[in-house]
């Protein structure tokens, strides 16, 4: 069994974990990584032999799997983030807010039905929306999706524009909506066909947070340049990535997994 | 003895018509013509630049308006803007992008005026939330939530942000554009509020009681207006005008009578204004899109089968005259002809020009 995963930065701590628990089956796993100074973009190859590019997903020419993703060539696909994130929605909402939420208020308001239609619009430009639909329209084998985690929780603690969201979401009370609207993303996927896998339950906290100890930042670690001090509160550490990668493919993909 | 060539000459009897322009006469400008041969049909009376400031605002005929404006590289101010992310088509729906602000329809000027009134403080709209099937329009502007909102606060929370942003609209403005639809509306017995739709169309329900049917004559249109251009230039001295009238007949009259005399009615008293508003203040200019698309002579076939609906052609028309003497800023003319060119008409007016017009809606409630 063949299968591509195709993800950016967030793939980084995954890519280990999914070798060794595709190991020990015989499945093959081929990795299609984003890099920032990638120079072609990501190919996706039909069973005519046609080929889409999609010039934002920037790849390396010379990795091993190549930059084109065959349909043909692999079992099941496997997309990892690309901007499908609850941070993306978050981050939507500091111009554009529902006109219910609890907390602080942009100058723009919008109702229910807009807001939705917004956070539509904001997840369709994701690079994640766009492959997946790119692969759904062009074969009928498995895709599954890992969405980029949540946020780690100290987001919401710290100071500093780039955390205050955070802060306010959390004081307003509005994590279930967060989670909700994020689910309600995903749920679209869902409906053409794509395979969620959520992100596990025992890595989150208070709702729509990631818990501390899965962050690749340590916020112990106030050294000059640490991910702490850069504030990356959105990659996660290989613990993460064990905690998705092994029940996901032992579990999803791989054939016969369910009964594992 | 007296002959021919001893007579004084007679003097050239004085005619004020003499010597005038050929386009005043209509066998010269007009006969014989193609619509879109008429020579000297608008002459500006003051310029519109890429740096010009313009707010939108007025009956659906002026969603075209604002549109070719805003291809033609004209700086049509928004603000309220839709998020970028969202589809024109998707913006549109919630009243985004079809105007300088979220106003909806504004078909007649005690509208415009009440408007201003209320984002300057000086008005504040009664019975302005109106309900349908459990949900709160804002009953000035009921089209812009095509669904309702969830509470009569929500509506009062967004409307208050709305003529906030209407305010800073004045401010910014340089021209003015509004075009003229209607004179028939809907008034609030009580407090004069006037609505877009008659209570019970979109929302609502009518009380006559509580609401009347108003057809506002001449005086009415006429000193709305000018009461209109005061309020903005109170706080914009330096705000022009520039007004038109909708060609696009009326979907209804509440008058009793026939639409069409009452459509002549309607758009005659509102011809009479613009042109006597265009004659007293330099700082209002009408252009005759009314003309260029009602006038029936050679050829003039702009309406649609219904007889309402102005075909895509005769928008075309009137944004040429209009840009002849508005020339667009440099490298947007051609490109805009280019897309129009190549873009068949059924598309267009099924997609890009599609008009949010909700006096249309009117029709339902006929045979």
């Amino acid at each position: 069994m063949r299968i591509a995963v195709i993800g950016n930065s967030h793939l980084g701590h995954m890519a280990e974990p999914a070798r060794a628990a595709a190991d020990p089956v015989g499945a093959s796993v081929d990795f299609f990584i984003e890099r920032t100074y990638g120079t072609a973009g990501l190919g996706v190859r039909d069973a005519g032999g046609d080929v889409v590019r999609m010039p934002s997903i920037r790849l390396v020419a010379e990795a091993d799997a190549g930059t084109v993703v065959d349909v043909e060539a692999y079992d099941a696909f496997v997309v990892v983030a690309f901007g499908i994130s609850a941070i993306s929605l978050v981050d939507a909402a500091q111009k554009y807010q529902r006109d219910t939420y609890r907390g602080w208020l942009p100058q723009f308001i919008l109702s229910e039905a807009m807001f939705r239609e917004y956070l539509d619009a904001v997840m369709e430009r994701t690079k994640g929306f766009r492959l997946l639909r790119l692969l759904r329209e062009r074969t009928d084998k498995p895709i599954w999706l890992i969405p980029q985690p949540y946020p780690l929780a100290w987001a919401a603690e710290r100071e500093g524009d780039k955390f205050a969201r955070y802060a306010d979401l959390r004081a307003a009370g509005e994590q279930g909506r967060v989670r909700a609207d994020f689910e309600a993303q995903l749920g679209r996927l869902a409906g053409i066909g794509v395979q969620i896998f959520h992100q596990p339950e025992e890595t989150m906290e208070d709702t729509c947070f990631t818990r501390p100890e899965y962050g690749l930042a340590d916020p112990a670690d106030a050294g000059e340049g640490s991910f702490y001090v850069r504030g990356d509160f959105y990659h996660m550490n290989k613990r993460f990535g064990e905690a998705v990668m092994d029940p996901l493919l032992l579990k999803g993909v791989l054939p016969g997994g369910d009964r594992l | 003895m007296d002959s021919a060539s001893d007579r004084p000459a007679e003097p050239v009897r004085r005619s004020p018509y003499r010597g005038n322009d050929p386009r005043t006469y209509w066998k010269s400008a007009v006969s014989g013509r193609a619509p879109d041969g008429l020579e000297n049909l608008y002459a500006k009376k003051f310029a519109i630049d890429e740096t010009t400031r313009i707010a939108t605002a007025g009956s659906c005929f002026a969603q075209h308006i604002a549109r070719n404006m805003r291809e033609r590289g004209f700086q049509v101010l928004d603000l309220e803007p839709a998020p970028r992310q969202v589809s024109t088509s998707t913006g549109n729906r919630y009243g985004y992008g079809i105007y300088s602000a979220r106003f909806g329809n504004i078909y007649y000027a005690r509208q415009l005026l009440q408007l201003v009134q209320e984002a300057l403080g000086q008005r504040a709209p009664s019975d302005a939330v109106w309900t349908r099937d459990g949900r709160y329009y804002d009953a000035l502007r009921p089209a812009v939530e095509p669904t309702g909102l969830e509470t009569a606060e929500l509506v009062a929370a967004h409307r208050r942000r709305h003529v906030h942003r209407v305010k800073m609209l004045l401010n910014r403005v340089d021209v003015f554009v509004f075009t003229f639809g209607l004179t028939e509306g809907w008034v609030h017995r009580e407090s004069g509020t006037v609505y877009p739709t008659a209570p019970g169309t979109i929302a609502g329900d009518f009380d006559p009681d509580v609401y009347e049917f108003r057809n506002f004559g001449y005086a009415d249109v006429y000193e709305d207006f000018v009461a209109f251009r005061e309020l903005v230039h109170s706080v914009n001295p330096d705000v022009k005008f520039l007004i038109t009238v909708s060609p696009v007949p009326l979907a209804a009259t509440a008058s009793g009578g026939h639409v069409l005399p009452a459509t002549v009615y309607s758009k005659s008293v509102l011809r009479a204004v613009a042109g006597d508003l265009a004659t007293r203040f330099d700082d209002v200019d009408y252009f005759p899109s009314y003309e260029i698309v009602t006038s029936v002579f050679a050829g003039n076939d702009f309406f649609d089968e219904t007889g309402r609906n102005v075909r895509p052609e005769g928008v075309d028309l009137v944004m040429d005259y209009f840009f002849a003497e508005h020339r667009p800023p440099n490298g947007h003319d051609d490109g805009a002809a280019a897309a129009r060119a190549a873009e068949p008409s059924p598309q267009r007016v099924v997609e890009g020009e599609e008009v949010f017009c909700e006096e249309a809606l009117l029709e339902a409630f006929g045979p």
